[in-house]
């Protein structure tokens, strides 16, 4: 099996990932953060760690890092918790639904308005289409880092800086590039981050992180038990308790941890490069072959992510991940739960296919991948 | 007799020692771990614990039993902006 969906999840996972979820049952078995006796202590010890860790890596405070099941979750808590009535909201093109939706479901509601912002190949020109959105109602800018699709990036910095001197909230979904470029909130200017924990932080599935300094005076979607401040009706106004109600995914997290204990070895930086070099071959290949069609003019190191999308001439993408599938080779078509993205590209009516390179890849892998779309893309039909 | 005289001697001294240090609450156990975490890198020992009295005014917490210089304790966890709840100077909890 060659593996190229990592953009869905990535596969394998380093060993050490397995056997820290394991560890959660034949030593961390406790509930962390809800009882008084040692092995719950050791646990929430466990899983502190692995909050301090999300922190360091991405710039922020301990308190204010949020463990969530997934990216989607993350993202419903931050823009329903942070959204008032009649608020005004701008999001990118190339949104996932996991922005889109939730956004759009408010919207639906009444309960605000929203804007679509086109990212353009100059990132000056970007934020310039996001500035040109914001009115006297706008409280939030939710953006994806990069394209799920395309891996197509976007000017977070530039977008938070601008957005700073309006007064407006910054959220970026990272669900892409977390642990594939370095993000640092503070220097990123980004107020909220949320990302899976089970893409690019090798963390396994059912874990993501939502990161913020403003979760205290965030709504909350969620009420339950927090293991603190318990005598009271409401939710406490502290992080990370205010939105991490019920018993946390302990073997989630500790799997987690190992898996960002992973990308802290090898380094991100080293990792981003590798990945880079492996997708740049797959962008090239793929270009000088006749009937596949690329959908960007270009693939930068300081643009994109590893994460290409093509098509064949004729051929619809499910067919071409079918036939890939059948020669063991794993990447991912249609929409991607991306129809904003789509759109944007006029494939919308075909999807496309995808291939999202990891850091377990290689490029033995790369030449094999290459060589069974050539393979296919012969039997595209005559025009 | 001996052993009952040093045992005795050896549960007062535990108590005086150990059971009646100071006690610093705070508001959740992820705030506990991170003050215990501040406070050895200042060379003060402490141990985070369950609290279990005063439920009905705080509910469920956590606190540090403090071995060491108690305001300087205290200094440190506010200066790193964390919340102390309440100051438990005999102990009790």
């Amino acid at each position: 099996m060659i593996y190229f969906d990592n953009a869905a999840t990535s596969f394998p996972k380093p060993r050490r990932v397995a056997m820290a979820v394991q560890s959660a049952f034949d030593t961390y078995g406790a509930n962390p953060g809800r009882s008084g006796h040692k092995l719950s202590m050791r646990t929430a010890e466990k899983v502190y760690e692995a909050r301090e860790l999300a922190a360091e890596m991405f710039g922020a405070r301990v308190e204010d890092v949020v463990f969530t099941a997934n990216c989607s979750h993350a993202l419903n808590l931050a823009i329903k918790g942070i959204l008032r009535q009649k608020d005004h909201v701008i999001i990118s093109d190339l949104e996932h639904n996991s922005v889109f939706r939730p956004v759009h479901a408010l919207a639906e509601r009444g309960l605000i308005t929203y804007s679509v912002a086109k990212v353009h190949k100059n990132p000056a020109d970007t934020v310039a289409e996001f500035e040109s959105h914001i009115n006297e109602r706008t409280s939030l800018i939710a953006c994806t880092h990069g394209s799920n699709v395309f891996g197509i990036r976007l000017p977070v910095a530039g977008i938070g800086a601008m957005a700073r001197e309006h007064g407006v909230t910054l959220l970026v979904d990272c669900a892409q590039t977390a642990g594939v470029v370095d993000i640092n909130m503070e220097r990123d200017n980004i107020d909220i981050l949320c990302t899976a924990g089970h893409k690019s932080l090798y963390g396994p599935s059912g874990t993501g992180l939502m990161i913020t300094a403003l979760g205290e005076h965030m709504q909350t979607l969620m009420e339950g038990g927090t293991g603190s401040a318990s005598a009271d009706l409401m939710m406490p106004f502290i992080m990370p308790d205010r939105h991490e109600c019920g018993t946390v995914n302990t073997a989630g997290i500790l799997g987690l941890y190992a898996g960002m204990s992973f990308v802290r070895e090898k380094g991100i930086e080293n990792l981003f490069k590798k990945e880079m070099k492996l997708c740049g071959e797959i962008y090239r290949r793929l270009g000088l072959m006749n009937g596949v069609v690329l959908y960007t003019d270009d693939f930068t190191m300081e643009r994109h992510l590893p994460v290409i999308s093509f098509n064949i001439d004729g051929i619809p993408s499910e067919d071409v991940v079918a036939q890939l599938s059948d020669r063991g080779i794993a990447v991912r078509g249609g929409l991607h739960c991306s129809p904003l993205a789509h759109r944007k590209m006029n494939t919308i009516d075909t999807g496309t296919v995808r291939v999202s390179v990891g850091a377990m890849n290689n490029m033995e892998q790369v030449l094999g991948l290459c060589s069974a779309v050539k393979s296919i893309s012969k039997l595209r039909p005559a025009k | 007799m001996n052993i009952v005289i040093a045992y005795t001697a050896f549960l007062f001294l535990y108590g005086v020692t150990i059971l009646n240090r100071p006690i610093i609450r705070l508001t959740s156990v992820t705030y506990a771990v991170r003050a215990q975490k501040l406070l050895d890198q200042y060379g003060i020992r402490s141990y985070y614990l369950r609290l279990t009295r005063n439920l009905g005014n705080h509910g469920c917490g956590y606190g540090l039993k403090i071995h060491g210089d108690l305001q300087q304790a205290v200094s440190i966890i506010e200066s790193a902006g964390i919340q102390i709840v309440e100051v438990l100077e005999n102990g009790e909890y």
